[in-house]
């Protein structure tokens, strides 16, 4: 079992997982199988870096790897 | 005289040329969304979100189909309490995913709901399908089509089952009817030996539409066990117009090293979109794949693009996952065992086709337990660490770990106690035309087991509900 943390500050957000629903920004999400995935957020487009490309092996339930996605200033962001 | 018998000749060649199975058709472009998929189908009335109930049936002839039946009258009897609302067991199934035998029950419920409770064991379960079988074999009108090198025994039995059966339905009556469960048919790729289903998510890769597919032809896929029935034939176009392969796949693909399974689970998938190396999939019993149908089941919860692991991020995420496996396995008395003399070659040619059927079912149950019990074992970890912190350190230091709790419960005819009796029910034998006495003993022994699981019992106590005769609360508990 591998586990990640997706930081993203202010309000929790869909956190995509290879571009499906796989749990909330700010929380340790649980992948049954090891491997490389894809880490994005559901919309608004409003965060850099798009996507987080990240391997997960050998990780821990209370130390887990955190990716950080952080908001774009407003003028920034493509509707 | 001979001008007739000639022109006989002649119109039989002629029809065994025209014979040709039906070819699933080539999509015109390509939607996410569209066609048999989970997200296609509504929870239904009586079906929650937050309890997702998936059921897998095993192969095993009239025994599996039975078996599996048994199973779902006594879901339909077990009345429960989820979220204040009443409402059963068998009204709370999301997926039933199944191979060979049991795919007639699961494809019958899933076409046909409640009638399965009135009408399969007349449509099905008590019908010698082996004399229709043979009967339309052997009539001279089906030679000249049996004749054609597009149209073989598998056709022959899939047009039985549509006619007598499933009554011309297709997938669009399963989209159509909007409702769970999805059902998930499983066959076997007869080139690697990989599993096939037939959803929208598996045709995507041939390119094709499952729409019109007739559902006999994906059971009889399903139950096309080797040498008695042919491999039946489906076609690969190549990826559709506007086809984007899901992100599981590639980045699975980069995982050789890091994630075995998932790279072994993706490079079959993505091979069928090379029209260079495959145009068309031949597929045999799904039981050579995975004898009790739970792989899908488990790969839907593993898996990015599962329909169970995508309910993560939404906003009915699931609080508590069963499985319910009905493993119609047995263990016939063999007369080999008793003989010096090995055996022929006939003989090991059905050992060859059935013993490997039976090697992993019992691994696969205890993986889906194991993964449920390791997914315990860390929210354990974690509150109790949570506890510990809030304890000396406040505030928390740990953020909410979301998941849900997942049981595992196994019917099978190994539980039976009693050894003549359990001796009675492994010998039974695979096939389409038990006698209706065994049917019934096996229908009946379905619900028993179901109620004798001391996981299925204390799951439905914490659900609000009663087992009658239920084993009291031990270690195996689902609580």
């Amino acid at each position: 079992m591998e586990f990640l943390k997706v930081a993203f500050p202010g309000a929790s957000r869909v956190v995509l997982v290879n571009g499906s629903p796989g749990g909330h920004t700010n929380t340790v999400l649980t992948f049954e199988l090891s491997g490389t995935y894809r880490i994005s957020l559901a919309p608004p487009n409003d965060f850099i870096p798009p996507v987080v490309e990240v391997p997960l092996a050998r990780t821990s339930a209370f130390s887990p790897p955190v990716i950080t996605f952080n908001p774009l200033p407003p003028s920034a962001i493509i509707p | 005289m001979r001008r007739l018998a000639a022109l006989a000749v002649l119109a039989s060649l002629a029809a065994a040329g025209c014979a040709h199975y039906p070819v699933n058709p080539p999509l015109a472009r390509w939607d996410k969304d569209a066609g048999y998929r989970f997200a296609a189908l509504e929870p239904g009335a009586g079906n929650s979100d937050s309890l997702f109930v998936c059921l897998s049936f095993s192969g095993g002839g009239t025994r599996a189909a039975a078996l599996a039946y048994g199973v779902m009258k006594e879901l339909r009897r077990t009345a429960i309490v989820w979220k204040g609302q009443p409402t059963t067991l068998l009204a709370e199934v999301d997926c039933i995913s199944s191979v060979s035998g049991g795919s007639f029950t699961a494809a019958y419920y899933g076409l046909f709901r409640d009638e399965l409770f009135t009408s399969f064991e007349q449509d099905f379960l008590k019908k010698n399908v082996t004399r229709a079988l043979i009967g339309r074999a052997l009539n001279p009108f089906n030679w000249p089509r049996l004749a054609s090198p597009y149209w073989s025994r598998i056709d022959l039995a899939a047009e039985l089952y549509d006619e007598t059966i499933f009554r011309g339905a297709t997938y669009r009556t399963l989209i159509d009817a909007r409702d769970r469960p999805f059902v998930v048919l499983n066959a076997t790729n007869m080139r690697n030996g990989v599993r096939f289903e037939f959803t929208q998510d598996q045709f995507d890769f041939l390119g094709s539409s499952l729409d019109t597919y007739p559902v006999a032809r994906a059971v009889a896929a399903s139950s096309a066990f080797p040498f008695l029935l042919s491999p039946l034939t489906v076609r690969a176009w190549g990826p559709a117009p506007g086809f984007q392969m899901h992100d599981e796949y590639t980045t699975a693909l980069k995982d050789f090293d890091l994630s075995p399974v998932r790279y072994h689970r993706a490079r079959p998938q993505v091979d069928y979109l090379d029209q260079s190396r495959v145009q068309y999939v031949h597929l045999l019993d799904g039981g050579l794949a995975d004898n009790i149908g739970l792989r899908s089941v488990e790969r839907a919860a593993q898996a990015t693009d599962g329909f169970i692991f995508r309910r993560r991020g939404t906003d009915a995420p699931i609080e508590r996952l069963v499985i319910v496996a009905v493993n119609a396995r047995t263990d016939p008395d063999d007369d080999s065992s008793l003989s010096a003399r090995a055996p022929g070659i006939i003989g090991v040619g059905m050992k060859t086709a059935t013993v490997s059927m039976e090697n992993y079912s019992f691994e696969t149950v205890q993986a889906a337990r194991q993964r449920a019990d390791n997914e315990a074992t860390v929210t354990r970890m974690y509150e109790d660490c949570a506890r510990l912190l809030g304890e000396c350190v406040p505030p928390r230091l740990l953020d909410p770990r979301p998941t849900f709790k997942t049981c595992v419960v196994e019917v099978s005819f190994e539980a039976i106690k009693d050894d003549a009796e359990r001796r009675r029910f492994l010998n039974l034998p695979t096939r389409f035309d038990l006698p209706a006495a065994d049917v019934d003993a096996v229908v009946e022994m379905g619900a028993t087991l179901l109620r004798r699981s001391p996981y299925y019992a204390s799951l439905v106590r914490t659900l609000g509900g009663t087992v009658p005769d239920g084993p009291a609360a031990s270690d195996a508990e689902c609580e």
